[in-house]
């Protein structure tokens, strides 16, 4: 097979959907199909050309083109094309090209869709720029552009109509609403992920400082750097920080709270965005650097604490997350938490690899774990869409009893629901038990009991809710709202084929993967392992694929234990959850903690929002409009007064002198006026008068 | 003569703009229009260089100019943005001002109920337009003088026309707040005078690149510097010395608006930076501990104060503080990329914030005079040009790729890093990662206000409004273009400013 | 020649001469006697020429010719100011001074 590969295929990847994307509003002059189907052939362009690197991965080779950017900085843009990034733009290449489809029929009838597709389509192509990105720089541009599509596409439908609030509106916990308008939800979902971008700003400004350099290449060659930031103690912050912005994208702790509330988006968004591509792109930025942290130290156990930091955060946001989708009313939450849940585990697996001595095991379980999930998770996710089309409503108690209505949706739905529950030969069998394997290699005996408790129970909780799920939507009674609406005359059908299509044919990779669970999971190992070599020159052993016994017996007994619970309760309907909860006290308390979300939100609500909103308020009040704005106004009333002091002044002083002085005059004329008698006689004796004074003075 | 002509003839063609609007009206704008396109074509060209990169020529243009020194316009890595910024922004405020002012100006003659007549309007579009370019060309004659005295004149030169373009033509009790923004900005000014003139008399010229800086003995060192800085901190807004700026850039005229607050309060930085950088290099190392917090301060005030603000242009005018302190804080990196993202910044901000300035006075305009953001809502609908150059503002101000504010952004605090790990300094560390974590602040009021703007509920009595003419959205989207293009291909800017900072903090170390 | 009257005597006659005419032209009303009174002072000037000609060292000629010259001028400013008062009293119908005062300042 040849590997060589024209230079401009990974440019093309992601600027052909953003520079399509640019165009759309001229497009959709031509007419709304025409736009439609241009908005879907873009996001088709971009997956063949995925396709085409194929042949790469597999020999596992690399193949790494750039350009100058900025030339006074020495910074260059280019593009990376080695297994990790062509089987990751694969898979999302590919799935989103089938969510494109679906929102074909998903969004029938919608209006803005020339914005809906836009953005969309920037967002495909963002993402891949982030896949194939050979430099932080660069990545950051993606990262942020993914945001941006994000935010604007929580936001969609931005009237914030009461029916479009996430949420129950009317519920709160310590007086913080939890339910929020689509705007607000896309607010709160770019605020928090900039958070995480900060953070990883701060991360690769330091990085930039010491190795003078944003690109990987350049950065797993020459190590100066590590050595340098080991020594001013600064190694361990700069990696938690850039992954404190995978954290943010991710939704991991503490920054989960904005993905549950990003169900205000369309379904088509919720699987697109935070179920398949733009939540993995954390995850896709661990795997990127994780090698190049592990193999840039002269000793492992340098950077080690990054890695337990890592595998314990995903371990407490799985478990954090699994037990809030276990009460969740609302279909589409309860697979936000398990995304939520689910990225934890890959997060898990790629700390645990830098646990471990055997890198490339966890390496390959985070891997193996991401495709899969985001195979099953996309699936669920527009079957979820599909039953809210058809219902008319987002709650699960208001729905029952539909697999003899939407048959199709019901296989596919359960098969998703399986292989996210861990049955085996299911895809997300084999990926788990991978996950929870590599666990098993932890060095250190405290952190790897602990970890592999918190997984094992998370599993429980999944297999849990995986199936409360599936119960409460598909089987038992109708409800009441069905029943009305039944009586009105909307019969629920099963979804149009456009709509069904493609999770069906996800449904059917999550079976064929897990029927070939270990050749697929060698596939991987291979070219991963041909990747670490030649990008971090870090040495593989051979390793020859073995179910661990440990591993695959703890999946099933939490799938038995975890699926036994949800089928008494939801299935069989043997015993009702209600009437358990109202018998251990503790449950229900539980149950409302978990509801409400372990106050987290509300405790960032209540610190920084109405924190900062106080601040800026009392500051306005007393600072600013309080001394401030006085200060301001003494010195030009001080001015003005002065100035009409003066006015005064020249009113009364100086005119008034020039008054005076001509009043004076008139005064005098009209006095000596008098002596103008026109009487001769008296001028006369005047005249005598003066010449007698005179000869006497003369005299 | 190139850059000699760039600066003076809108100043002498001032008057036969005035007379050639007494008779055309509004339309003289499009004579404005052009006088500001060939002052920008003139500036682009001194700068264009034939060496593969863009922007990196100089030029340098002197007169003997007895006893002051020379009168010169230079024009290098440094000035190149600031002027570039300066003229392309009034250029398309040029254009933008026409239909605007005309509906404001009817505006105000019913608020008077003076009777309007033709020839009352053609008076006063006249006075504008005579006012605008002399404006610009003094604010192109700060950014390119080569000597301290000649600076101050176009310093104080660019204080008048405003003066007067905010007293004749601004909302509110504008006679007030023309004359407090007069008097506080004359102050700084005075100020800088003062430090000017020690400078000029101990270093033994006023010509920059002839100032020794030797000359200045230690004792007043401290003072000079203290002059200087608060004369130009008081034009850059910073907190404490702000207190004018919302007042000023909230009631003058829309227009003015985007070039008061982007183009003109930066100049404080050039001058900043040109003076202290170049020279008085000593003076400005101990002072940049101060200018660090001083412009850390600025961010998080200037931020918080946005949150509280209901009226669209005084928000945005807390923004400019915010987005000041941002440049402030660049400028105490002691860091060529630093200082390299304080410039860009100015160019960033100086795009992002007149889009934003624009959009404002888009929907006062449509809006029939609403200002009150509560009063607004779902406009996103109805004005979607308006809205879309409103969030790429935005998104510049914020410091989101692909818009030119990420690059500048990343730059300042790269520098602010750099700076802190070359001097091996914790505190100052800190003080970096603090500044990048109030960041955030910026975002929230950006988003928050996008979102009672243009999302939500449409008020009824907006039912039927649309977007305004063409000659008011093609300037929106010109400066969307530029925005974007800056952001991807900052090379435009950097290419010729790095080099140059290299050298100066090069030679400091 | 040694002559028989003091010259101090004709300087006492024209002094009083004088003051008669002032007197009349200060305290009368009627304008024909200011006229008058004017005669009666040139008179008194005549004689002032006359007798001081007459007593000068060698008599000389010169006042008796001044004296003639002063009858004929003032017949003729005696004829002008008849001219006068007899136009105001055909203005006025009046010849009293005091009511001729339209001139005034």
């Amino acid at each position: 097979m040849s590997t060589e590969i024209n230079f401009l295929i990974p440019w093309l990847v992601f600027a052909v959907p953003i520079l399509g994307a640019l165009l759309m509003p001229v497009v959709a002059r031509a007419g709304n199909k025409i736009r439609d189907y241009y908005a879907v052939s873009l996001t088709l362009i971009s997956a063949i050309l995925c396709a085409l690197m194929l042949p790469l991965a597999i020999a596992g080779e690399t193949f790494h083109h750039q350009v100058m950017w900025i030339a006074a900085l020495d910074i260059t843009a280019g593009v990376l094309a080695d297994p990790l990034s062509i089987l990751m733009s694969n898979l999302v290449g590919w799935l989103s090209f089938s969510i494109m489809i679906y929102s074909l029929g998903y969004m029938k009838g919608e209006e803005n869709m020339t914005r809906y597709w836009f953005l969309m389509v920037f967002f495909i192509g963002s993402m891949q720029l982030i896949i194939f990105s050979d430099n932080f720089l660069q990545l950051f541009f993606g990262w942020e552009g993914v945001g941006l599509c994000s935010y604007a596409l929580i936001s969609f439908w931005n009237k914030d109509l009461k029916k479009d609030y996430v949420g129950t509106v009317g519920k709160k916990a310590w007086g913080i609403p939890l339910a929020f308008s689509p705007t607000h939800a896309g607010s709160k979902a770019f605020l928090m992920t900039r958070v995480g971008d900060v953070s990883f700003l701060i991360g690769i400004l330091i990085l930039f400082f010491f190795s003078g350099t944003f690109d990987f290449v350049k950065l797993s060659e020459n190590h100066s750097w590590a050595v340098d930031l080991a020594q001013s103690g600064l190694l361990i912050p700069v990696a938690v920080f850039i992954f404190g912005g995978a954290i943010g994208k991710s939704a991991q702790f503490p920054l989960q709270e904005w993905l549950p509330d990003a169900m205000a988006g369309p379904t088509s968004v919720s699987a697109l965005i935070h179920a398949a591509t733009m939540v993995k792109a954390g995850v896709f930025l661990i795997a990127r650097i994780g090698p190049i942290f592990i193999t840039a130290v002269e000793n492992v156990a340098t950077i080690m604490p990054f890695f337990e930091f890592v595998a314990w955060i995903g371990a407490i946001t799985a478990f954090l997350a699994a037990s809030q989708a276990m009460v969740s009313k609302e279909l589409k939450k309860v697979l936000a938490y398990s995304t939520i849940s689910q990225i934890g585990y890959m997060m898990l697996a790629f700390g645990v690899a830098g646990m471990t001595s055997n890198f490339i095991a966890g390496y390959v379980a985070g891997f193996f774990h991401l495709a899969s999930h985001a195979v099953f998770k996309a699936g669920l996710f527009m079957a979820a869409g599909a039953i809210i089309h058809a219902t008319h409503t987002k709650y699960m108690t208001d729905m029952g009893g539909l697999r003899t209505k939407m048959p199709i949706t019901f296989v596919a739905m359960t098969i998703a629901a399986g292989s996210l529950a861990g049955i085996p030969l299911l895809s997300g069998f084999w990926s788990k038990d991978a996950i929870l394997a590599s666990i098993l290699d932890v060095e250190s005996s405290m952190s790897l009991i602990s970890l592999y408790a918190i997984a094992s129970i998370t599993a429980v909780m999944t297999a849990f809710y995986s199936f409360r799920m599936i119960g409460m939507v598909f089987f038992g009674k109708p409800s009441k709202y069905i029943k009305k609406l039944e009586s009105s005359g909307k019969h629920i059908r099963e979804a149009p084929v456009l709509m069904y299509a493609p999770y069906v044919v996800l449904a059917i990779i999550t079976v064929a993967i897990g029927l070939t669970g270990p050749t697929v999971e060698g596939f991987l190992e291979n070219s991963l392992a041909h990747h670490l070599e030649y990008a971090v020159h870090m040495e593989i052993p051979e390793h020859v694929f073995s179910l661990n016994r440990i591993a695959v017996s703890t999946s099933i007994i939490a799938v038995l234990i975890g699926g036994g619970f949800s089928y008494l309760f939801y299935i069989g309907n043997r015993m009702s959850p209600d009437q358990v909860i109202t018998r251990i006290p503790i449950l229900s308390k539980l149950q409302s903690f978990f509801e409400n979300r372990w106050y987290i939100n509300s405790l960032y609500y209540i610190v920084f929002i109405n924190g900062s909103l106080r601040l800026s308020k009392f500051i306005d009040k007393y600072i600013e409009t309080g001394i401030l704005s006085k200060l301001n106004t003494v010195v030009p009333d001080y001015s003005i007064s002065s100035s009409q002091t003066g006015g005064k002044f020249d009113k009364y002083v100086v005119d008034g002198t020039a008054t005076r002085i001509a009043n004076l005059n008139l005064f005098l004329s009209r006095n000596i006026r008098k002596l103008q008698t026109g009487i001769a006689e008296q001028y006369v004796f005047v005249f005598t008068m003066g010449i007698i004074a005179l000869i006497i003075l003369l005299g | 003569m190139l850059l000699l002509q760039a600066v003076f003839l809108p100043i002498i063609l001032a008057p036969v703009v005035y007379l050639v609007g007494l008779r055309m009206g509004k339309n003289v704008g499009w004579l404005a229009f052009l006088i500001m396109l060939y002052s920008t074509g003139l500036v682009l060209y001194s700068g264009m260089s034939n060496n593969g990169s863009l922007f990196t020529n100089t030029r340098l243009e002197t007169y003997s100019w007895n006893p002051i020194g020379n009168f010169g316009l230079y024009l290098d890595g440094l000035s190149f943005p600031f002027a570039a910024i300066i003229l392309i922004l009034s250029t398309t405020l040029a254009v933008y001002s026409m239909p605007y002012m005309e509906h404001r100006i009817k505006e105000e003659f019913h608020e008077n109920k003076k009777k309007f007549s033709a020839d009352a309007l053609n008076r006063k579009m006249a006075l504008y337009y005579s006012l605008y370019v002399v404006y610009v060309a003094g604010m192109l004659g700060t950014v390119l003088a080569t000597n301290l005295i000649q600076f101050y004149i176009f310093f104080e030169l660019m204080l008048i026309p405003s003066f007067f373009l905010i007293s004749e033509f601004g909302y509110g009790e504008r006679a007030k707040i023309s004359m407090m923004y007069f008097l506080w900005t004359h102050v700084g000014a005075v100020s800088l005078l003062a430090g000017i003139l020690t400078v000029g008399y101990y270093g033994g010229s006023f010509n920059f690149v002839e100032i020794a800086e030797s000359g200045l003995p230690s004792s007043i060192r401290v003072w000079v510097a203290i002059a200087i800085s608060f004369g130009l901190l008081m034009k850059l807004a910073a907190v404490g010395l702000h207190v004018w700026l919302p007042y000023a850039h909230a009631e003058s005229p829309t227009p003015i608006s985007a070039l008061l607050s982007p183009a003109m309060i930066g100049i404080g930085a050039y001058a900043f930076l040109r003076i202290f950088v170049f020279i008085l290099p000593s003076i400005y190392q101990s002072i940049v501990v101060v200018i660090t917090l001083w412009g850390l301060l600025t961010m998080i005030y200037g931020g918080l104060m946005a949150y509280a603000q209901d009226d669209i242009k005084r928000l945005l005018a807390y923004s400019s503080v915010s987005q000041m302190g941002y440049i402030i804080f660049g400028m105490g990196s002691l860091y060529y990329l630093g200082v390299t993202g304080s410039v860009f910044h100015y160019v960033s901000h100086g795009t992002g914030k007149a889009l934003l300035f624009m959009a404002a006075g888009s929907i006062i305009m449509q809006t029939g005079g609403v200002r009150s953001i509560r009063k607004l809502g779902g406009l996103g609908s109805k004005l979607p040009i308006t809205g879309i150059a409103a969030m790429i503002g935005f998104l510049a101000i914020v410091g989101v790729p692909p818009t030119n504010g990420f690059q500048s952004e990343w730059m300042i605090f790269a520098g602010a890093f750099g700076g802190a790990l070359e001097s091996g300094s914790t505190s100052k560390l800190i003080i970096a990662a603090l500044a990048l974590a109030v960041t955030p602040i910026t975002a929230g009021y950006a988003l928050l206000t996008m979102r009672k703007v243009f999302f939500g509920k449409l008020p009824k009595e907006f039912e039927n409004i649309k977007d305004p003419s063409l000659l008011m959205t093609i300037p929106l989207l010109f400066l969307c273009a530029l925005t974007i293009l800056l952001g991807v291909f900052p090379s435009v800017i950097t290419d010729g400013l790095i080099p140059l900072l290299q050298s100066a903090f090069g030679g400091m170390k | 020649m040694n002559l028989l009257v003091p010259l101090i005597n004709y300087f006492i006659l024209s002094s009083a001469l004088l003051c008669v005419g002032i007197y009349g032209l200060i305290a009368k009303r009627n304008a024909i006697r200011l006229l008058f009174s004017v005669e009666i002072i040139i008179n008194a000037a005549i004689i002032n020429f006359v007798a001081f000609a007459r007593y000068h060292d060698t008599p000389l000629i010169t006042g008796q010719t001044f004296s003639l010259f002063a009858i004929a001028l003032a017949a003729t400013e005696a004829a002008v100011g008849l001219a006068i008062i007899v136009q105001a009293f055909r203005l006025n119908n009046d010849i009293d001074v005091l009511e001729l005062k339209k001139l005034r300042g």
